[in-house]
């Protein structure tokens, strides 16, 4: 089929197989390798990405799905040079360890601050509970959307 | 205490920014023109041999590049878990076998052009079995008439250990407890996976691979292959996470062999289902433990014998058995000592490395085992321990050597007053006197672990640094990082040694063409030993510098002073000189590159005490249990990035809290089947089920170790679970040591209790 939609801002018409998986498409077709795979079946949240502004789990997602839609994967985030407020939080609260969480926490907590700019603990929590992540037991990362939640607001 | 310049500040992921902008190639990320790619097929019987396998049809799939099978590949013995080729190990793995011993082993491998066809051809495949009988628990296992899954039989007992004479003690109170672990999955968010280039024209190999020993990923390639090792290459790619999974060698000898044959690349990444089957599991543990203790609370003697699960395949199990024993004595004056202990093997998926090594088993026994004899003795816990601990530089007697500057008493009394341990209790004496649907409690439990191989290793660490014509530094060291900061640490101190700044210092990854020797980045050794070697190596590269700059100054070294890339005369700042300078001079002036490589060998393994205090709410109705409120207290000489250490705190009380009560993977009683192969049904707490805790670090530098550091990476785990047990136990008022603590066996436990 041919695909109509908006990739990381820029728009962009390709010939695809409207079957495949979103995950396939965007690490082998658009070579966007950092959405991970961790588990393939919608329970690690490692391949998370942002379509039409909610958080998605590529690995369940058809790509067919995507026709008219914007996308956003975490290759999208950093502007001109400049990293997304999440990115330089998760760096600045030491949230990265091994990383390969890293991609999907980011989108989840991403499409989180486009809906409520302002998220309490519980709401930041229930945000990336589908985000397994093995290396820090969660508290970096909880202080990072606190931090980029708090920058976010101050830049407005 | 002396300022530092970048050892103890924050910032501590070297590779954060490739991360969180997705930029940073993990293994799978990566491909390359006329890549190939590798599927496996997995057996289906419990036991059995290969009658037929017929691999007609998935040759002639459009696409399908090779088919390899027990009929085509080579019949060479190797062995996952060997780094050196002087090692003694089990050596019962081959690349394909035609006994078949666990359902899931591996029986096809299918390298095509795209991991569909390739997935495609492997269902293709038809293989044909001659059933065997098997056993899938322990106890048929160890029975005389049990079949035998390898020809030595299936039970691999390790030296036993004594010390004192604990059959001898007499006027003390006898405890005795069991506990038992369940399987685990190390649950890294990355699957495993690997790549092999083989380079037809330089008849040279290269092997990418998130490993933790690139030697010894080498040493088993290489000979499996019959190359040279100077023609194999491997690198250790980012990995996502390891938790012991990345230790042994895996993938890299299949994949290696198909590259090889095929003269071309080859990539293999596990799905998530053959990262749980395939790997290797958390061993399951059986033990005993006995002891004999003063009324008054003194430990005289202790008595332990283990059973581990092996599964399939014995591996690193008798030496996982032998390294229990071997920790023992780390956290307890005891005066009389007993260890035995045995590997199993049964018809079941591999157990292996995990996190530790011994350090979370033998700690969930023990500490189990204590909590149990304070509560006999009406002692609290804290006191309990308190009256028994390792004292700084006490002698464990094992392997007889100094315990290093440790402080197990301020973890246990600063833990107890930053958790209002007292109050606590009595809080849960309170609210549980009305015998209502919420039961609290509180637990503690106290561990410690390695900081290097010695001395049943000689520890080899060894760098090459070389100071660069701008006066920027490359540091070639062989570490492994498994996600923690190990290389931004290792930089830290290239860096405190030499005040180049960190911008200006390349340190990569282990790579045998560029490193020299190492055994690899386990047993927690990395900070300390490698850590010492890179110091080591960067001071004397700065003597040579310093020579130099007298040198070209024309005066003693003596009167020189260094500050931030220069050398200079205290008494006349204008004479001066550059690294940058330095480095001209040395090669233009003199004819003689600047550069340092040492070998050092850690010559001491001070222990981690590491103290932890956990706080649960039991609901009677359910059985669920929810950790409220957690604390550990860690004692690690210095913290060269106390942000990661403080992180690694975090995934340790998340393993813990698993490994205590819901990770498990259950095992088919019928078939040795793996009962949970997905992530879907293995329960792992998330970001909403993970309490918040609090982290103590202790910092008081331990002598001869880089800037003070020791280990943080695997004591986090250890103390854990004992704790979260030790809680639900005083909440209920049970005696639970069969782990996971699930819903279920908590029930039942009240149930009993009626």
């Amino acid at each position: 089929m041919e695909l109509h939609f908006t990739l990381n801002g820029r728009p962009e018409t390709m010939e695809v197989d409207g079957s495949k998986r979103l995950l396939d498409f965007i690490r082998d077709d658009l070579g966007l390798t950092g959405t991970k795979e961790g588990c393939g079946e919608g329970e690690c949240g490692a391949c998370t990405v942002m379509l039409n502004g909610e958080a998605i789990h590529s690995c369940l997602t058809m790509t067919g799905q995507l026709d008219g839609g914007e996308l956003w994967t975490i290759e999208g985030l950093e502007q001109n040079g400049e990293l997304d407020v999440i990115q330089k939080a998760f760096i600045k609260k030491s949230a990265v360890q091994c990383g390969f969480c890293v991609s999907g926490m980011v989108m989840s907590i991403k499409a989180l601050l486009l809906k409520n700019p302002h998220p309490t603990q519980e709401e930041v929590k229930m945000a990336i509970a589908g985000n397994i992540c093995r290396c820090t037991g969660y508290r970096e990362v909880k202080a990072a959307v606190q931090e980029a939640a708090a920058a976010q607001s101050e830049e407005e | 205490m002396k300022e530092f310049h970048v050892v103890g500040k924050e910032l501590s992921n070297d590779q954060a920014y490739g991360k969180v902008t997705g930029r940073l190639h993990y293994c799978g990320d990566e491909t390359t023109q006329g890549m190939l790619y590798m599927r496996l097929k997995a057996g289906t019987v419990s036991h059995g041999m290969i009658r037929s396998i017929d691999i007609s049809k998935a040759v002639q799939l459009p696409g399908v590049r090779a088919v390899y099978t027990c009929e085509n590949t080579p019949d060479r013995l190797y062995d996952r878990g060997r780094v050196g080729p002087w090692e003694t190990v089990p050596n019962q793995e081959r690349l394909f076998d035609r006994h078949i011993r666990y359902v899931g082993e591996r029986v096809a491998a299918v390298v095509a052009v795209s991991e569909e066809i390739a997935e495609q051809a492997c269902r293709l495949i038809e293989v044909e079995y001659d059933p065997l009988p098997f056993v899938v628990s322990v106890d048929e296992a160890e029975r005389e008439d049990a079949p035998k899954i390898h020809p030595d039989g299936n039970v691999y007992e390790c030296a036993p250990f004594d010390y004192g004479d604990y059959a001898s003690v007499t006027d003390v109170l006898c405890h005795s407890s069991c506990s038992h672990i369940g399987r685990m999955t190390h649950l890294a968010m990355e699957t495993q996976s690997c790549r092999a280039k083989y380079n037809a024209s330089e008849k040279t190999l290269t092997v990418w691979t998130g490993c933790q020993s690139v030697f010894g990923v080498r040493s088993t390639v290489a000979e499996l292959l019959q190359m040279p090792y100077s023609k194999v290459r491997v690198v250790k790619m980012p990995m996502g996470g390891s938790f012991g999974v990345r230790q042994e060698t895996l993938l890299e000898p299949l994949t290696s062999y198909a590259a090889w044959d095929l003269q071309g690349e080859v990539r293999l990444v596990y799905t998530r289902e053959e990262q749980i089957v395939n790997t290797m599991m958390k061993h399951s543990v059986d033990a005993q433990v006995k002891s004999k203790v003063t009324a008054d609370g003194v430990i005289q003697g202790v008595s332990l014998s283990c059973r581990l699960d092996a599964g399939a395949y014995l591996t690193v199990s008798r030496d996982y058995v032998s390294t229990i024993g071997e920790k023992i004595n780390k956290v307890y004056r005891i005066p009389n000592i007993h260890f035995d202990g045995r590997a199993v093997c049964t018809n079941t998926p591999i157990n292996g490395s995990f996190r530790s090594w011994g350090s979370c088993e033998l700690t969930l026994c023990l500490e189990n085992h204590w909590n149990m004899v304070a509560g006999e003795l009406g002692i609290d816990p804290i006191e309990f321990r308190l009256k028994n601990i390792h004292q700084p530089y006490d002698e464990e007697v094992v392997h007889q050597v100094s315990i290093g500057n440790t402080h197990f008493e301020e973890c246990l009394v600063r833990g107890r007053e930053a958790f209002r341990w007292d109050e606590r209790k009595e809080e849960c004496r309170r609210q549980n006197e009305q015998q209502r649907r919420y039961r609290y409690g509180v637990g503690v439990a106290l561990a410690s672990h390695t900081s290097s191989f010695y001395p049943y290793r000689v520890d080899v660490a060894s760098t090459n640094a070389r100071l660069q014509e701008d006066g920027s530094l490359i540091v070639h060291v062989a570490v492994h990082d498994h996600g923690c900061g190990t290389v931004m640490a290792l930089k830290k101190i290239a860096s405190e040694v030499t005040e180049i700044p960190l911008e200006n210092i390349l340190l990569q990854e282990a790579d045998t063409q560029s490193c020299r020797y190492d055994h690899g980045c386990y047993a927690s050794r990395t900070v300390y030993s490698l850590g010492q070697s890179v110091k080591t190596c960067c001071e004397k590269l700065m003597d040579q510098a310093r020579k130099k700059a007298a040198a070209a100054l024309r005066c003693n070294e003596n009167v020189l002073h260094y500050e931030a890339g220069v050398f200079f005369k205290e008494t006349e700042k204008t004479v001066r000189i550059s690294l940058q300078e330095i480095c001209e001079y040395s090669i233009r002036v003199t004819g003689e590159d600047l550069f340092c490589s040492v070998t050092t060998n850690a010559a001491a393994n001070p222990g981690v005490p590491a103290a932890h205090f956990t706080y649960v709410r039991v609901d009677t109705y359910t059985g669920f249990t929810k950790v409220l409120d957690c604390l550990s207290v860690h004692d690690v000489g210095k913290a060269i990035n106390p942000d990661m250490c403080r992180g690694q705190v975090g995934s340790g009380i998340q393993q813990g809290i698993g490994m205590a009560l819901c990770e498990e993977i259950k095992i088919d009683p019928k078939t040795g089947r793996a009962l949970i192969t997905n992530f879907k049904n293995y329960e792992v707490a998330n970001a909403v089920d993970m309490p918040d805790y609090q982290t103590i670090l202790i910092e008081d530098p331990e002598p001869n170790a880089p800037f003070g550091a020791k280990s943080i990476g695997e004591v986090v785990l250890a103390p854990v679970a004992p704790a979260v047990v030790a809680a639900v136990n005083h909440a209920l008022g049970t005696q639970l040591r069969h782990l996971p603590l699930t819903p279920a066996v908590i029930l039942e436990a009240l149930e009993a209790q009626k």
